[in-house]
């Protein structure tokens, strides 16, 4: 509660792509996951540390299938920063999150996204191609394989969508 | 302004060649003569022909160029720059203040400007010389200090006072039981029985983010503000879906939440809401304040609200607004002073207390006096006391020839339930006792009395003259009687007095007619003859026996004088033949001239006695 600079930052992402699982590795403090399904939207808190200076981070999850639908477009309102979520092992999520990130854009104007294409421990299972993902990263997108079962990158993902939000938020 | 507009107007003054005029100048319409003498030399050949309208036109083109509309209305509204042709420092020292205030109607430019300068200029001066900043903060700083020892005095002394009330009244005592009964502590259980409400957390959130901005907690509410953060963007989420579910307008949406025993009311602003936690039932007039404090915050900070990015360190100043709504309120006052029940009570356990005390007393100085009873009781020796399920315990020894203890209860006003005695036997060295015990054992004549001095000895006083057998037997039982070692005879002495005494109270009867005494009456009187002569003899006394001859009337006074004379020699006889010369006798007859009683012929024949002292 000492830090200055607070900032709201989303979760989006295709449903069943591990987004609360995610939240749930990284965050200390949280409203009970009972609130996602009553009203659509788990809050919950961490405090991370940018260039020395603390943050709060107040990370909305946000459930359904669609970002867009009216109650879910109410809660991005405001956001610093949005952590784009996909599933590694269906392409299909990517793309979803991908033209969502544009929408969001045309809606909120430009702000801070990191991608997140998370079950990275599902070897077998995964399904995006390597070479996608560097024309990703080559094209500007921050990204990162994560894991919410093993924590793989996690912090990283929510570290670097904080410096994101930050370098905005400064100006 | 632009720029590019300057160098046309600055032009104006300095080439109208009459000197540094601060004043704008005229405008160029109203002085059409000046403008022909600025061009003597473009202008000598035509220099007796008055300038045309259309000539003043194409000066006024030449000169102004495309500006030129602009240039005039301008000019129209005196808006024309001060001519800088001298910048020293007293012309700009003149136009300071007012170009301060001109720029500072404009816009917050000059504001932002000074703000570095004036930041370093304070520190450098608090550096130098703190005290003039000292001194010029004092007026603000000394009131608000004032303000804030007397919130926190005022609070303590509302808690101590509360402390006091409820913990000295009848209501206090029942309340503590409740909170012994219910686990909470006693501040809490009083507070849910005099609370009528109180903002316990008011928070300042975010409108569109959902964010903290600032909150506030009231003293003492445990585990408050811990997630206020979490709860401010909660409140956020909730409020949105409460307004998106029921298509309402956020603003007439969610006014309040219920939460267990605490309620939420949401009151909204433009850009910020404020949330007050509240335990109890606040009135309708706490909306109120509340809103009140939206606005105060929204014309404050506005600005900062407006642009925020996440920086919540402005919305620090909102503070002192937001604790103004930490309220609360009292179903009651609490009462000061002695509640009458509790008074009541206190007085009856002061009764209770007074007469257990009295009751503790009164049988305290029974026993006492029961125990010196005892210990001044010859034969009684009290070894031990204490008290065994209520009563007096005295453990102790007791002679056989000592009083009852019992007898003792009475007087102190005790019975035999109050104590109980278990006395063990023992002789008792208590001379009293001693005395007592010898003379049982030894049975001294009467007239002998036994002493028991300090040394064990046992001394008898007494006329020796008495039967003296006793001592034999009693030297052969004295090893037998504890606290008798000796025997002591040397007391008996006769006394002289009470043998002539006894001789002398005796009258020795005779028979009719006879002279000589009877046997039977002369042997006792011997024995106290023997007795006179004893004492005499140890008093080294000479003492003469007289006798006294009596008869009765009947007969001669004559014949009456000789028999009584008769009878007294007789008895006369018996006393030498007894005594020998150890006690002189002498006779004497009175005949019948001392008769006993009255009527004819009173019984009067007797011999009496005198001793005689020699001179």
């Amino acid at each position: 509660m000492s830090e200055t600079l607070r900032l709201k930052v989303c979760l989006v992402g295709a449903p069943a792509v591990g987004k609360t699982s995610l939240v749930r590795r990284y965050v200390e403090g949280a409203f009970s996951e009972e609130y996602l399904t009553t009203i659509g939207v788990r809050i919950s808190r961490k405090r991370v540390e940018v260039n020395g200076e603390p943050v709060g981070l107040v990370v909305w999850d946000i459930n359904g299938d669609d970002a867009f639908a009216p109650l879910q477009a109410t809660y991005l309102r405001g956001a610093a920063g949005f952590l784009l979520v996909a599933d590694g092992t269906r392409p299909v999520t990517l793309d979803r999150v991908l033209a969502l990130r544009d929408e969001l854009a045309e809606a909120f104007g430009p702000t801070p996204a990191v991608l997140a294409i998370n079950k990275e421990d599902l070897v077998d299972e995964w399904d995006v191609e390597d070479a996608h993902l560097e024309d990703l990263r080559a094209s500007g997108w921050q990204l990162w394989r994560t894991s919410a079962r093993e924590g793989t990158a996690v912090d990283d993902a929510f570290q670097a969508l904080a410096e994101a939000a930050v370098a905005t938020a400064r100006g | 302004m632009a720029s590019d507009d300057r160098p046309v107007f600055t032009e104006v003054p300095l080439s109208s060649g009459d000197g540094a005029a601060p004043d704008p100048p005229a405008p160029l319409a109203e002085r059409p003569g000046e403008a022909s003498r600025e061009a003597p030399d473009a202008a000598s050949a035509n220099r007796d022909r008055q300038p045309t309208a259309a000539d003043l036109r194409l000066l006024r083109r030449l000169l102004l160029g495309r500006d030129r509309d602009d240039a005039l209305d301008r000019v129209s509204r005196g808006d024309l720059p001060a001519a800088p042709a001298r910048l020293d420092a007293r012309s700009v020292g003149r136009v300071l203040p007012d170009a301060v205030r001109f720029r500072e109607s404009e816009d917050e430019d000059l504001g932002e400007a000074l703000a570095g300068p004036v930041e370093r200029g304070l520190k450098a001066s608090v550096e130098r010389n703190p005290q003039p900043v000292v001194d010029a903060i004092f007026p603000v700083i000394g009131p608000a200090i004032r303000r804030a020892i007397r919130h926190a005095m005022a609070q303590s002394l509302e808690s101590v006072n509360q402390s006091v009330n409820y913990g000295l009244s009848w209501r206090g005592l029942k309340w503590r039981a409740e909170a012994w009964r219910s686990g909470l502590s006693f501040g809490e259980v009083v507070l849910r029985h005099t609370l009528q409400y109180r903002a316990e957390e008011v928070l300042l959130v975010h409108r569109e983010t959902g964010l903290l901005l600032q909150h506030v907690v009231a003293p003492d509410v445990p585990g408050a503000g811990e997630d206020a953060d979490l709860v401010g963007a909660m409140l956020t989420a909730v409020r949105q879906f409460v307004g998106d579910s029921f298509s309402v307008d956020e603003d007439d949406g969610l006014e309040a939440v219920e939460v267990g025993d605490l309620t939420v009311w949401i009151e909204p602003g433009p850009r910020a809401i404020i949330a007050a936690v509240l335990r109890g039932h606040p009135p309708e007039s706490y909306r109120e304040t509340l809103r009140r404090a939206v606005e105060t915050i929204h014309a404050r900070m506005g600005e900062a609200l407006t642009t925020f990015t996440g920086e919540t360190a402005p919305f620090d100043a909102s503070r002192d607004v937001l604790e103004g709504c930490l309220d609360a309120a009292y179903a009651e006052e609490p009462r000061s002073g002695l509640s009458p029940q509790l008074a009541v009570l206190l007085l009856v356990l002061l009764g209770a207390m007074a007469w257990l005390g009295v009751r503790w007393w009164d049988g305290h100085a029974r026993e006492t006096a029961y125990l010196q009873a005892l210990d001044a009781a010859p034969g009684l020796e009290v070894l031990r006391t204490d008290r065994e399920g209520g009563r007096l315990l005295v453990v102790g020894a007791r002679d056989p020839l000592a009083d009852d203890p019992d007898a003792f209860l009475a007087a102190a006003g005790l019975d035999r339930s109050d104590v109980d005695a278990r006395w063990v036997t023992a002789f008792s060295a208590d001379s009293a006792l001693v005395a007592q015990r010898a003379t049982q054992a030894f049975r001294p004549p009467d007239g002998v009395r036994l002493a028991v001095l300090p040394d064990g000895t046992i001394r008898a006083l007494g006329p020796a003259s008495a039967d003296t057998a006793w001592a034999s037997a009693a030297r052969d039982l004295l090893p037998l009687v504890p606290g008798a070692d000796r025997l002591d005879l040397s007391g008996l002495r006769d006394d002289l007095g009470a043998a002539i005494a006894e001789v002398e109270a005796l009258a020795l009867p005779f028979g009719d007619n006879g002279s000589a005494p009877p046997p039977d009456a002369l042997a006792p009187f011997l024995a106290r003859a023997e007795r006179l002569a004893e004492a005499a003899r140890q008093h080294g006394e000479s003492l003469t026996l007289e006798i006294t001859g009596h008869t009765d009337d009947r007969g001669t006074p004559d014949a009456n004088r000789a028999l009584g004379l008769a009878r007294a020699q007789a008895v006369a006889r018996a006393v030498t033949g007894a005594l020998g010369d150890r006690l002189p006798v002498r006779t004497l007859s009175r005949g019948a001239d001392e008769t006993l009683g009255e009527g004819a012929h009173p019984p009067s024949r007797r011999a009496t006695f005198r001793v005689l002292r020699a001179e």
